[in-house]
């Protein structure tokens, strides 16, 4: 569920909004982007070194029209979309996909 | 594919090295302001000074990566890959041969960076580009760097469809700088530092091993901005070049406009780089649980800037009043010192620019609240009425075994812009 959709200011002229969700972040989200042939997802773990630190991660598709930002157990996401004529409806779908987890 | 994780990053001195280069991250907004503030001196023939940096460390660095490989084709494809992991963009060197040739691309750091910062540019921008491609040519076929030329023929940044790069032989059309000295790095004392719930030491190996991922287009694109791992000399030569051509032409008054507008440059760094960082759910996740104070941000943010290649920066005392920063091995003073020997005033004004902006950020602008990072909001932070200044109180190019940077909070008098930098002088 996605409780707040701040729209951030972006340097690079893309479109940047965080997402303040109804509870952290878990693998669940991961489902949402499981194929392997679309999308690239990328974990850093240094909890070896920070204890206290989170499991980070990016989502990317291919094409690269979007990115996700965001670590495990944190109660947001970034989400950064290329501006292009695809924009809103490549958006309009992460926040679907947002909106649908619990 | 070339990864920088096969490099060991040195804890002990915070630098990696590859290639025999030191390697340092800095991002769009630093790049191209720094090259702009060098090329707005329009009575200074800068360009052969900027592609001669980039010739002069791509030229040393590949003949160093290149020496066990004799197979021509995979000798292009380890630039190509060292181009794309630097966060430089995408380059194909397939046409190139021994006379050179052209080279075509549709993304570079440097031409899209300039074009997100300043707008559409009139003349093309890539002089990284093009004096790394002449050091590439050399460095492939093993010609001297004095034997090969360069230049840039279209440019993203003013419109065109690409850029296009122009190789040759002749002599070079850009500087040939003289041969660097060895470095000589100092030992990092035993300082006291203020205690901290911040585990200062974890920070910096976490984030040295923390990927930076290069996109589809061969740019690195986090923190919300264009991020490079690129040469600490050619960020020194371009400097320190340029600051040589301003005293000959201005005397003592060149020495400080040149500061100025390095200082500047770091402050743009700080703000960006360091406020991306801040801001970032990279931030949230390995450094927020360590702090609970404003002070614990300054060490959190140091920490992190250890990881960048910059030197070893130990806090010496942080409160809202001011803060005082000892930087072991700062590239810049080991930069000058391999390049003119020992400096007569002090010459590290990336950490200068960078501590003010720091404060800036931690104690005026309440970075701990995520503001938007905007062009508004640095004038605001940097530009008008009370903020930190921060001045050299010791520089390790002078032969001090340290570089050391006191920042203070000051307000600018009615009328006078502030004064920062000043401090170490001959």
């Amino acid at each position: 569920m996605i409780k707040a959709a701040e729209k951030v200011y972006d340097c690079l002229h893309r479109e940047r909004y965080r997402y303040t969700l109804g509870s952290a972040v878990d693998d669940g989200l991961f489902t949402q982007y499981a194929d392997n042939e679309a999308f690239r997802l990328s974990l850093y773990d240094a909890r070896h070194l920070l204890p206290q630190a989170r499991v980070t991660f990016r989502i990317e598709p291919q094409d690269g029209s979007f990115l996700i930002n965001g670590a495990i157990g944190l109660d947001y996401v970034t989400i950064t979309y290329l501006r292009d004529p695809r924009m809103q409806a490549i958006r309009s779908t992460q926040e679907a996909i947002l909106a649908r987890l619990s | 594919m070339f990864d920088f994780a096969e490099f060991d990053y040195d804890f002990v001195a915070n630098r990696l090295v590859v290639g025999g280069e030191p390697m340092v991250l800095h991002c769009h907004h630093y790049n191209v302001f720094l090259q702009r503030s060098i090329q707005d001196a329009e009575y200074i023939d800068s360009a052969p000074i900027l592609v001669g940096a980039a010739a002069e460390v791509a030229f040393a660095q590949l003949t160093d990566l290149l020496a066990r490989t004799a197979d021509l084709p995979a000798r292009k494809a380890t630039v190509e890959a060292l181009y794309r992991a630097c966060g430089l963009g995408l380059i194909d060197l397939g046409a190139l041969t021994e006379r050179g040739g052209d080279v075509r691309t549709r993304s570079t750091h440097y031409s899209i960076g300039w074009k997100e910062k300043f707008g559409r540019s009139g003349t093309p921008v890539d002089f990284f580009s093009t004096g790394f491609l002449a050091g590439a040519l050399a460095a492939i076929y093993g010609l001297p760097l004095a034997d090969v030329q360069a230049r840039q023929t279209a440019c993203l940044s003013t419109g065109a469809a690409e850029d296009m790069f122009v190789l040759g032989r002749g002599p070079a059309n850009f500087t040939i700088f003289a041969q660097r000295q060895s470095p000589v790095l100092n030992p990092v004392a035993d300082d006291a530092e203020p205690a901290t719930s911040v585990d200062r030491q974890a920070i910096t190996r976490a984030v040295a091993a923390m990927p930076l991922p290069v996109n589809a287009e061969g740019l690195i694109a986090i923190f919300g901005l264009y991020l490079t791992r690129l040469y600490a000399d050619y960020y020194n030569r371009i400097s320190f070049a340029f600051e040589r051509e301003m005293t000959e032409a201005a005397g003592r008054q060149g020495v400080e406009v040149a500061a100025d507008l390095f200082i500047e440059a770091g402050h743009i760094c700080a703000f960006n780089t360091l406020g991306g960082i801040m801001t970032s759910p990279e931030w949230d996740a390995l450094v927020l649980p360590m702090l609970k104070t404003r002070e614990d941000w300054f060490h959190g943010i140091f920490a992190w800037w250890n990881a960048c290649g910059y030197g070893f920066a130990k806090v010496i005392e942080v409160s809202a009043t001011g803060a005082t920063i000892r930087v072991y091995n700062d590239y810049e003073s080991i930069g000058y010192r391999r390049m003119y020997g020992a400096a007569d005033h002090g010459i590290s004004y990336l950490v200068t620019g960078g501590l003010a902006g720091v404060m800036n950020l931690i104690y005026l602008g309440d970075i701990h609240t995520k503001p938007e990072l905007t062009p508004e909001f640095y004038d605001r932070l940097f530009k008008r009425g009370r903020a930190y200044q921060a001045r050299m109180t010791t520089c390790q190019a002078m032969g001090d075994p340290y570089t050391e940077i006191r920042a203070e909070l000051a307000a600018a008098a009615e009328g006078e812009q502030r004064l920062e930098g000043a401090g170490v002088s001959a």
